[in-house]
Order: structure tokens, then sequence, then C-alpha cells
């Protein structure tokens, strides 16, 4: 079994190690009866040393000094920048600035774009035919060429479609807002 | 980064957003008619949100509009058709809106919501839309309007249907209580979830696909009892999910000379599912057909059908059966309830506008609301 040096025995006896190593030397100090000897060992010379100083300086409060340690050093951090003068702000090309906001933008807008026009190429059939009529998911699309009339209904609506092979398509539902029927009709030229 | 360049780089987004997306100018793109002589009135016409959006070398028209309407006229108002004309972009084609089985008042307003987007290749604008009135029907089935789209038939049918529904569902009030109207009101909307549902695409025109490869598929008929038209034979040339070219022998069993009449039409698919697929109408404007006497109707549509995009239904079997007739005196014969009580067609028809209008009523609001309502019509 390898066992951990002294060194790690006694930070672990102070918790000092970082978590991991604190956790791999616990799980061995815990099974390890000469090293949990050690640590045990450690413990006990840390309180009596923690005892014996406070018998030493009773007077000195630790917290406040470092308190007030820290407070000087600001102070002087300050002072110093003061009389240092003002340096020019270091600035990064205002082009690439520029490029930084304008590209994200550009590429958003044109696969936007694109992708709209794909959703608009979606509806069209894989057969030539000079007029179609279909029941899109929001509505009735009279297609021809490159012309598209679509009469739109509530998506959210349970719609009934039907068609006439006279050349019409029809769409009704009851509307939500005002509970009437509405019934759409789109003709075929 | 500098003011200025900032400002510069807004103001260019804003102008390119401006660009794109601009408001419906009302005056230049969007015109309503209506008769001066109209028994309705328009209040209001709200564009909300309507809009003008170019992508690459088109245009789109985002129009959605509610219209407010007043009957000024003196008669209670039944049902109500719009045509829609937007000329410039479908050449010939048209649209309409119609909402039947409304009771409005003389003096009462009520709203007609319109949604409609246009894409047409950029260039001048000139009116892209026209509204116009085609029809109202009133409570003694009277009709005003040009009827350009024959919407006093279709007017009238969705009003006897109505009645028919109403008196369905008052009788069964009267007969079996609350409790048992509720009953109907459940069942009817368990039926429209369950009923399978078809979408349905309609060409015209030439056509890349091989002729050859279709075959006749001949229509089956059910015959409803106090149908005055009876078919006789019919097919249609069958390719895949495609059905082209409907054609129906019929024969006038009545006394009457019939002007119009219109078959509805059930496609099956290969694995024996049956869908309800549309109407197979009589040309408009034809000669009377006599009593005794014979016609064929003939369409050259092409019917594509589907269950959702990329699920064609491959047919199989076609059935048809009478929906409606009009008589030479303009009035109209509808199937009543009982001979659409047959359970093949219960599961596949849609519900009349009617019934599920109050059937929606009774979801949303509760069946002392479809009760207020059926007595709103006595």
């Amino acid at each position: 079994m390898k066992h951990p040096g002294e060194g790690i025995l006694a930070l672990y006896a102070a918790a000092d190690l970082p978590l991991w190593r604190q956790w791999a030397t616990g799980w061995h100090v815990r099974r390890c009866e000469r090293c949990r000897a050690e640590v045990s060992e450690f413990r006990r010379t840390r309180e009596g040393l923690a005892d014996e100083a406070a018998g030493w300086m009773p007077a000195v409060d630790w917290e406040r000094l470092a308190a007030e340690m820290q407070a000087n050093i600001r102070v002087g951090l300050a002072a110093g920048q003061c009389i240092r003068g003002r340096e020019p702000e270091r600035r990064s090309l205002p082009l690439v600035r520029v490029a930084a906001v304008a590209v994200p933008l550009i590429v958003l807008t044109l696969a936007g774009f694109w992708l709209q026009l794909n959703r608009l190429r979606t509806g069209a059939p894989s057969w030539k035919q000079d007029v179609l009529l279909e029941a899109t998911g929001g509505g009735i699309e009279l297609r021809l060429g490159d012309r598209v009339l679509i009469l739109q209904h509530p998506e959210a609506e349970r719609v009934t479609y039907s068609g006439s092979a006279q050349g019409s398509l029809r769409a009704h539902w009851v509307d939500a807002e005002t509970g009437q029927v509405t019934i759409q009709n789109v003709y075929a030229p | 980064m500098s003011m200025l360049l900032r400002a510069a780089i807004l103001g260019l987004l804003t102008a390119c957003a401006g660009w794109a997306q601009q408001r419906l100018d009302l005056r230049t793109s969007f015109k309503i008619e209506f008769p001066p002589d109209s028994p309705v009135t328009l209040v209001s016409a709200d564009l909300g949100d309507s809009a003008t959006t170019t992508r690459g070398s088109a245009m789109i028209i985002d129009l959605r509009s509610s219209l407010s309407l007043r009957n000024s006229g003196y008669r209670h108002i039944r049902g109500i058709t719009l045509l829609v004309t937007a000329e410039e972009i479908a050449a010939g084609g048209k649209a309409s809106v119609s909402v039947p089985s409304l009771n409005v008042a003389p003096g009462e307003s009520f709203p007609v919501r319109m949604n409609l987007r246009l894409l047409r290749p950029l260039g001048p604008v000139g009116p892209l839309v026209v509204v116009s009135l085609d029809g109202l029907l009133f409570d003694d089935l009277s009709f005003y309007g040009p009827n350009r789209l024959n919407s006093r038939r279709s007017m009238t049918v969705w009003e006897l249907e109505a009645r028919r529904d109403r008196r369905h569902f008052r009788d069964l009030l009267a007969a079996r209580g609350e409790e048992g109207l509720r009953q109907a009101l459940l069942e009817s909307l368990a039926r429209q979830a369950e009923r399978p549902r078809l979408d349905v695409q309609i060409a015209r025109g030439g056509r890349a696909t091989a002729i050859e490869s279709e075959r006749p598929v001949q229509f089956a008929f059910l015959n409803l009892p106090g149908a005055p038209i009876e078919p006789v034979a019919g097919a249609a040339f069958v390719r895949g999910n495609e059905a082209r070219a409907p054609s129906v022998e019929v024969r006038n069993r009545s006394h009457r000379p019939v002007r119009y009449f219109e078959l509805s039409w059930i496609v099956r698919d290969s694995s024996g599912r049956e869908f309800q697929a549309g109407s197979l109408p009589a040309s408009e404007g034809g000669p009377l057909l006599g009593p005794g006497e014979r016609s064929r109707v003939q369409q050259d549509g092409i019917l594509r059908f589907q269950i959702a995009p990329g699920s064609p239904v491959p047919l199989a079997g076609l059935t048809g059966f009478v929906s409606q007739v009009e008589f030479a005196d303009g009035t109209v014969w509808i199937p009543s309830r009982r001979d659409l009580n047959d359970p093949r067609l219960t599961r596949l028809l849609a519900p009349s506008p009617e019934e599920e209008r109050l059937t929606d009523l009774y979801r949303r609001r509760g069946l002392a609301a479809v009760i207020a309502e059926l007595k709103k019509f006595d």
C-alpha cells in the first residue's frame, strides 16, 4: 500500500488540500491505521499551537489588522493612479468592431432569406400544371406560375377541407373569437 | 465605436427593415365595394397588422382584415358571402368568404374576418384586392346580391342544413330532455374528432405524368331514398393517389325539372380505409334535366389525395351519393337526417356548419348556451 507523505497528511489534517485530493487522502486514512494515527497527531499539534498562540498575543485582533492592511493597499493603488497621468485608451480598429457586428447580421439575414425562399418552394409539386389549388397548413393556396393567392385561416382551429372536381377548394371552421362558422372557397380560373 | 458610426448602422438597419416591410396602404391595395342599395353597410375595416414584404424578387402582401358590417335592411340576415378578387395576382382566380348560420336583426352589426396572402413579382402596385358583396340570404330564404359565385344556392343549402339540424336537436331536447341533448352533442363531438380527414389538391392544365398508367375505376353508389336524382353509372381515371376526369350519369326520378345537382364522393385506399373526398358538381348553366331524363356530368380536373404532406392515399375505390339538388324553381333538396343515418356516412361525413357551430358552442360554453341558441331561432 502506498502511503501519502507527511506533508500531504499535515495538509489533510488542516483540510487545506484541494477537494479531490482531500477526498482521496481521507479515503486512504479511513482504511490505514498508521496514517490515521499520524493525522490525529497533526491535529493535536495544531490545536496545541493555536492554544499557545492565543496565550502569546491575546491583545492582537488579527481580523482588524488584515482589514486595515487591505485598505492601505487600496489607498496606495488609487494614489498611484492619480499621479501617473491618463494613458490613451487602448482601442481596436473600428473596422474590426463594425465587422464583428455586421458579419453576424449579414449571415443571419441571408440565412433567413434562404429559409423563407426554401419554404415558399416546398409547396411546389413535382409535376407540371397550369393551376394548382391545395390546402396548406394555414390556408387554401391558389398557385398560378409565380403568383400565389392564399386565403388563410387560424392555424389553431380544426379546419375541414373539401375539394370540388369543378376546380375549387373549401375550408370551414368555427371561429374561436366570434363563434361564427366561416367558410372559405378558392376557385381556380 | 463613435456615436456617429453607431447612429449610421442603426439608421441603415432601420431603413432596411422599413424597406423590407411596409405598412399596407389601404387606399391603393385594398378596396371594398358594396352596392349603393345594399342591405348591409360597412361600419369599419380594421387592417390590423397588414403589411407588404419584399423577399428576393417577390412581393408578399399580408392582408389581415376585420370588417364590421351592419344590417341596414329590414329582414334578419342568415348568411353572407363576400367575393374576393385579386385580378392582378390570380388572373381569373377568385375566392370567397362566407358566414352562414347568422341571426342578425335589422340595425345590428356583425364581424367578418378575412386573412389572405398574395405573392407576386415585384412591380408597380395597383388595387390588389377587391372585396365585394356576392350575396345575402335572409330568414325568409330571399336573396340579395349579384350571385356571381352562385352563393344563393350554397347559402340556401347551408341554411336548410342548419334548420334541419336545429330541428333535430330541438326534437331531442323535447323528447329526451337536457341529458338526451347533451348525449347527442357529445356523440357528435366524438364523431368529429374520430372522422378521418383528407387533404385535397386540385390541378388543371398539362401534366408530366404518363396517362398510359392510369386505370378507370367505376363508382359505387349509395342510393339515398329521398333523393330526386339517381346516379346510374360513373368512373374516374385513377393513378396512385390521383383521380382524373370523374364522370357520372344520373337520372331525374322526380316530377320536377332539375337545374343543378351535386354528388359527394368517398374514396377508399388500398388498405380499405375510407375518406370523404369532396364533391362532383354538375356544370353550371347547363340545360334543365326534365323528369325521367338522363344526363352525364363530367369534370376535367385532377384531384390528388393525401392524409398529410408526404402521405398519399393510394386510391382503390370510389363511392358517390347525391348531396344536393336545385330544382328549376330555385328550391333546393338536401338529404334528411334519416337519409344520412347510415353508419358509414355517419362515420365519414363532416357535420353541417350549423352542427359544428352548436357542438363548438357546447364545448366552449356548455349546454345552457346551446339551448338558448336553439330558442333564438324558434
